[in-house]
């Protein structure tokens, strides 16, 4: 059986639940004809991929869902072979650079060429273009964006380019210039609420409690896919659901584990405590959770946590130790140092209020 | 179910046949892109010059740079075109983009082969006039070469000479090396002006047959900033989506990617009142709606800028943490981070100045003198409008004895703390410095809150961190 969230995925701009003036938009620009290239931006979990699927449905009808997935093999300049897996329906292709690393470049010029170079075949095609779907474009190298330049100009005959990221700080003014920008914000807090007691509830022929839905949109800060899992696995926790359940709600371990080292590092600010943390932090590394997630997973905890007078302060630092954590190499030391100088900051704190 | 990459040997007949059932999708951008170089608008000098050397048949190797969307790829071409006719263009330049493997090997082989056929100077008979000998290599985006690439540039410039002019193509012209620089005739393009804009933009409306307003217009020339590219997808876009039918200024707004001003409004708002909790709402909410850093930091840039209410040296000051800001966000920073902590400093200074003294060190009466400083931390804010009263009260009612060496009183709302200090002129009668520091101290604890035991005194000049020049404790 699979998850609500994959059953529950609209698959058409109609079937959107949320943010409606963009799916007509959308559907507008779909039947007009001629497609700018898309530059589709916003936090995760806002709903864009579900997005840019149900507008080439809405461009190229139902073929789009038969989807294949090839392994390609692209060849570098210094003649390395690299094999990748893309997924493509008749009229589209879709690729995620960070499977192809500093290669990026080589193997997006390769297949936009070829796209653009081949035509659209098939006899129910209502329109003469393909499109190339590039998530995560945000780690695209400034090389392969640089290349996209002038290719998104000279074969925009035959080929649309839809870009898909967190944030438009990272692709380059050029090739911004030469999109339609489709900013799709988070669904906020009720949205989601409507979301989990409309369709997911009746669907599943169960009731949500309001209180319980709003708990859970607030909890997941904003995001849909995080809704939906968290009231799935309440629900196979316990139903029918109860008033207390609230506090119950299960979090991911890793984000348990998060809490529990910024609990340990406003209980007690030590040398040995941070012994210790460190130990917790490296476990958390070692399961794969990425630095940049425990850095502001435990700022936000303290932000929260600490007098009011000291949260500016704590933003500062977090922010400080967040970008030493994108320039250098080893995530430990920086994450090591922050929950230091936290513990510093903070021990100052007391001292200064118990001397009062 | 058809393969994505079938169709590529039938390419030719299918696209015959398909031309005329399936609607022409050419964007605006490349229908309006200009076809001769009559059409460019602006860069006005540019296209002389350019003008001019194709009538004398003496083009120079070019450089053409400048910021995106300013005609430079549309220039080049053009001239091209202008030059060669419409049909013979096609075999007369070789277009080499950041999309092409442009490594020295690749780059020579092909200049090479492009330039071993060589070019007559026969007439043409559509064409009318005689053709230049030579034909055109264009590098576009050429700041994306490496610099050993541009080196061995240069040895292949010189070696087809004769045959070949070569166009290069940049955003930014300090990198292309020296020596590549110096062999070609620099022509920077600059953003587009607005009425050229707006006449490229009203042509394109009317050849359209497009409702849109004299604001929208307004607003599309005021987000693209000179990208005449920009514009122009814009209005397509903004055309497109209006449900409608009428492009108004609000779609315009709405589709590139502006933050309303009551938004900005109310993060200003929060930024001074210094409310950490307002702050993080409003971005959070601003992250959340998907808008980017760098879109809320030119913001409330250009909000801040126009502020007179904010000192020249503040706005300096702010500009600085803008300037971090940007820089930490450029190196991939996270962007909810770096926008929670930048610290704007917007915390006023109030002052209490006796007549004909300036609250600065330099004037005379201050630059021999020193300050009684105190500070208290932010949570106590309660009771600091009280303390101020008292302050300034006692000075207007004359409690000091040595009132005459009193400057004034200074009181700053920062960040961490509220300071107060009372300025004093020169600190060489001791005894009625302490004086005025204990009559001070005693009017600060007046309202029983908070209660200081003892506050120094130090001259302007003292540097930072020094030991206090004098002390008064509380009676
Ligand atoms: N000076 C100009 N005059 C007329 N149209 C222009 C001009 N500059 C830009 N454009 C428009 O913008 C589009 C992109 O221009 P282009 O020459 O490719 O810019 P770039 O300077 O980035 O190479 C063109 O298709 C054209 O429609
Ligand atoms: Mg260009």
């Amino acid at each position: 059986m699979s998850l609500w969230v994959d059953k529950y995925r609209p698959t058409s701009l109609d079937q959107m639940t949320y943010h409606k003036d963009i799916s007509s938009h959308l559907k507008n620009l779909s039947n007009s004809g001629d497609l700018p290239h898309l530059l589709f931006y916003g936090p995760s979990g806002a709903g864009k991929k579900t997005r840019i699927t149900a507008t080439l449905r809405e461009i190229f009808g139902p073929g789009v869902e038969k989807i294949k997935i090839d392994q390609r093999q692209f060849q570098t300049p210094s003649n390395r072979k690299i094999d990748i897996n893309t997924i493509s329906s008749s009229y589209h292709i879709e690729i995620n650079p960070s499977d192809v690393g500093i290669y990026d470049r080589v193997v997006i010029q390769d297949l936009i060429k070829e796209a653009a170079q081949t035509q659209q075949l098939s006899s129910k095609a209502t329109r003469k273009f393909k499109v190339i779907v590039i998530h995560e474009a945000d780690s695209l190298s400034k090389d392969a964006q640089h290349a996209l330049r002038r290719t998104m100009e000279k074969y925009v005959n035959n080929l649309r380019v839809i870009l898909c990221c967190n944030s438009t700080g990272k692709i380059i003014g050029p090739v911004q210039s030469r999109c339609l920008l489709v900013r799709i914000p988070a669904p906020s807090v009720q949205d989601i609420v409507d979301g989990l007691c409309g369709v997911v509830a009746k669907k599943e022929k169960i009731t949500v409690p309001t209180e319980l839905a709003t708990h859970i949109a607030v909890t997941s800060k904003r995001n849909m896919r995080r809704a939906v899992l968290m009231l799935e696995s309440s629900y196979v926790q316990q139903y029918p659901f109860t008033a207390d359940q609230n506090s119950s709600i299960p979090l991911p371990d890793w984000e348990i584990a998060i809490i529990k080292i910024a609990k340990l590092a406003l209980e007690d600010q030590s040398p040995q405590q941070l012994l210790k943390i460190r130990g917790l932090i490296y476990e958390l590394l070692s399961h794969c959770i990425p630095a940049q997630t425990i850095l502001k997973h435990l700022a936000f905890y303290w932000i929260k946590s600490v007098d009011n007078e000291l949260k500016t302060e704590m933003a500062v630092c977090a922010a400080t130790y967040e970008h030493r954590l994108q320039i250098g190499q080893k995530a430990i030391f920086h994450l090591e140092a922050y929950v230091a100088k936290f513990m510093s900051i903070y021990k100052r704190f007391l001292l200064d209020i118990s001397s009062i | 179910m058809d393969d994505f990459f079938k169709g590529k040997s039938k390419a030719k007949k299918v696209d015959t046949s398909r031309a005329n059932d399936v609607a022409s999708t050419v964007p605006w951008v490349e229908k309006y892109r200009p076809d001769s170089l009559n059409k460019v608008c602006s860069q006005s000098e540019t296209v002389n010059v350019l003008r001019e050397s194709i009538q004398s048949k003496n083009l120079p190797h070019l450089l053409f740079y400048g910021p995106p969307g300013t005609g430079k790829t549309s220039t080049i071409l053009a001239l091209a075109r202008d030059m060669y006719g419409p049909e013979l263009v096609k075999s007369r330049i070789l277009e080499l983009n950041a999309s092409d493997e442009r490594g020295i090997q690749v780059v020579r082989e092909k200049v090479k082969n492009f330039a071993k056929t060589m070019v007559g100077n026969n007439a043409n008979e559509s064409h009318g006039a005689s053709l230049p000998p030579y034909k055109i290599i264009i590098l576009d985006e050429a700041d994306s070469m490496t610099e050993d690439a541009q080196a061995a540039l240069r040895r292949t410039m010189e070696t087809y000479s004769k045959v070949t002019r070569f166009c290069l193509i940049c955003n930014y012209v300090s990198r292309i090396i020296e020596p590549l620089a110096s062999r070609c005739a620099k022509f920077r393009f600059k953003p587009l002006p607005k009425t050229e804009m707006r006449a490229k933009l009203t042509q394109i409306v009317d050849g359209e047959k497009v409702a849109c307003t004299e604001e929208a217009i307004e607003a599309l020339i005021k987000t693209s900033e000179g990208d005449m590219r920009k514009a122009i997808t814009s209005l397509q876009s903004a055309y497109h989506l209006s449900t409608t039918g009428k492009i108004t200024d609000a779609t315009v707004r709405d589709m590139t990617g502006v933050i309303p001003s009551t938004v900005i409004d109310k993060l200003m708002d929060a930024i001074q009142k210094d409310s950490f909790g307002d702050i993080q709402s409003v971005v959070d909410d601003l992250i959340y709606d998907g808008y980017s850093a760098a879109q809320i930091l030119q913001q409330i840039h250009s909000h801040v800028i126009q502020n007179p209410e904010f000192s020249s040296l503040q706005k300096s000051k702010m500009a600085l943490v803008f300037g971090t800001t940007d820089f930490a966000l450029s190196e991939g920073a996270d962007e909810q981070l770096q926008i929670l902590s930048m610290n704007i400093p917007t915390g006023a200074n109030y002052h209490f100045f006796k007549e004909g003294v300036k609250p600065m060190w330099e004037d005379s009466a201050n630059a021999n003198g020193g300050r009684w400083l105190v500070e208290y931390p932010r949570r106590v804010e309660k009771d600091i409008n009280e303390k101020w009263i008292n302050t300034m009260l006692a000075l207007i009612g004359e409690s000091y004895q040595d009132s005459q060496n009193i400057c004034g009183i200074v009181f700053s709302n920062r960040k961490t703390c509220y300071r107060f200090s009372m300025w004093t002129r020169s600190p060489d009668t001791s005894q009625g410095i302490k004086e005025i520091g204990e009559t001070f101290l005693k009017y600060l604890n007046r309202d029983k809150s908070n209660e200081i035991e003892s506050i120094p005194f130090n001259r302007h000049v003292a540097s930072r961190g020094a030991k206090p020049l004098f002390e008064a404790k509380k009676q």
